[in-house]
């Protein structure tokens, strides 16, 4: 079966108290198989193995992480609205100063819209090498902020998911990759990984979530610095050997109702 | 003859969320000719005295897991929570043999429960014959019911489809 974990996080927390308690909320979908630490830090994923009755693994256990940032908008929107299409609120207010402008003016006006229509919005990250690259990508504004201000906040931005380590990993009972998804959502990409059930029992393992924070003075154009945090997480792996679920062993005759007819 | 196989799709989402079981359960089967229904809750499968019958049981959306944890045969009603029987014992240690999942409704560990028979060898021919499908979606907990799919032994000549009484 498939395993789904939830990293919920609260961005703008975590950076400003650099701990992941209280601030990372990790929610899976096995809480009727009996995960316990649901919503906390501390989560036990249950897994279920089961076997062949020669031994060999007869269902394949994979689970999957995806991270949220809980004030962030989804980053497809926020590549979106990079891409500012002012429509027909910008034309209007074009035509409006148009017929009342003097023909002197006219070119102006044409200019400073043209140029407007013309703004990509970018944000500027940073690597972990120093240097710097642009992402079309655009943060919403509060009402009311005048234009010139930096008002984005570390929220904004959604978490990812950087490596998949621990015991788990190097004990060979997680096997964990990171593979590319067309769902945008994360950036398009998630980690996923097979768990090896013979190996029962509780391991520990660790999510490496990578998140931006914004610096910037005032004025200045902000840059987003990535910082990696480690959220320990548990899975508790059992095994059982398939077997028959009419008779417990092997098939034996189907106990159809012998149909008769109305008396 | 070969086996034949019967694949249950349940979208659990759907099915949580109130959906109808005729809009949340679709059943299919791999016999060559004689099925009826294929794609409904209400399928009937052409099965032969004596055949292999395994069924399989998938979520549509995999991360939404539900499992059989029985299938009982003859007329039943549809409803929800049918309480899981005594008798299930629990499978959890991968070294000593099997103890299987014994119990007809309910198991502990349905994960581990495949569900395979014959067919009797006297099976009448033209009867249909109703099984209810019983789905568990954890170790313990609700398990919704659903009734509507039979398995018939068909002849050349019966006409089709099996009325709701059984009686071709």
């Amino acid at each position: 079966m498939q395993n789904g974990i939830i990293l919920l996080v609260d961005v703008d927390a975590l950076l400003e108290e650099r701990r992941v308690e209280n601030n990372v909320y990790l929610l899976d979908n096995t809480k009727k198989l009996g995960s316990i630490g649901e919503g906390t830090t501390d989560l036990t994923t249950n897994i279920v193995g089961a076997l062949n009755p020669d031994g060999s693994i007869a269902g394949e256990a994979v689970m999957n992480w995806l991270p949220y940032g809980i004030a962030a908008a989804p980053n497809p929107v926020l590549r979106v609205a990079a891409r500012k299409d002012h429509g027909a609120a910008r034309f209007h207010e074009l035509l409006a100063e148009l017929k009342t402008a003097s023909p002197a003016n006219v070119a102006k006006i044409v200019a400073r819209h043209e140029k407007i229509a013309n703004q990509q919005e970018c944000a500027t990250f940073e690597r972990k090498d120093g240097r710097h690259h642009e992402v079309p990508m655009a943060f919403a504004h509060p009402a009311g902020v005048s234009k010139g201000e930096t008002t984005v906040s570390a929220g904004d931005l959604s978490p990812l998911i950087s490596d998949i380590t621990g015991p788990a990993v190097d004990n060979g009972v997680l096997y964990p990759a990171q593979y590319g998804s067309p769902d945008a959502i994360t950036e398009g990409w998630y980690w996923s990984a097979t768990v090896d059930t013979h190996k029962t029992g509780l391991h520990v393992y660790q999510i490496h979530l990578l998140v931006h924070r914004p610096v910037g003075k005032k004025g200045e154009p902000v840059v987003w610095k990535p910082e990696t945090f480690v959220v320990n997480a548990k899975i508790n792996v059992t095994a059982g050997t398939i077997a028959n679920g009419f008779t417990g062993y092997g098939p034996g005759v189907l106990p159809l109702v012998p149909q008769l007819t109305a008396a | 003859m070969s086996k034949l196989n019967i694949q249950i799709f349940v979208d659990v989402i759907a099915m949580m969320t109130g959906s109808p079981v005729e809009k949340t359960v679709f059943i299919y089967d791999d016999s060559p000719s004689g099925s009826v229904g294929k794609g409904t809750h209400k399928a009937i499968s052409a099965v032969y005295p004596g055949q292999l019958i395994q069924w399989n049981l998938y979520p549509v959306d995999v991360q939404t897991p539900v499992w059989l944890g029985g299938i009982t045969f003859g007329p039943q009603e549809t409803g929800a929570a049918a309480t899981p029987q005594a008798g299930s014992t629990a499978t959890t240690n991968s070294s000593n043999g099997a103890q299987a999942g014994q119990g007809l409704v309910g198991s502990e560990t349905p994960w581990l429960c495949t569900w395979t028979g014959y067919a009797p060898l006297c099976m009448l021919p033209n009867y249909g014959h109703p099984y209810t499908l019983h789905l568990q979606f954890g170790t313990t907990g609700k398990m919704i019911s659903v009734a509507g799919p039979q398995l018939a032994f068909p002849t050349m000549y019966a006409p089709a489809p099996v009325r709701t009484d059984s009686v071709l």
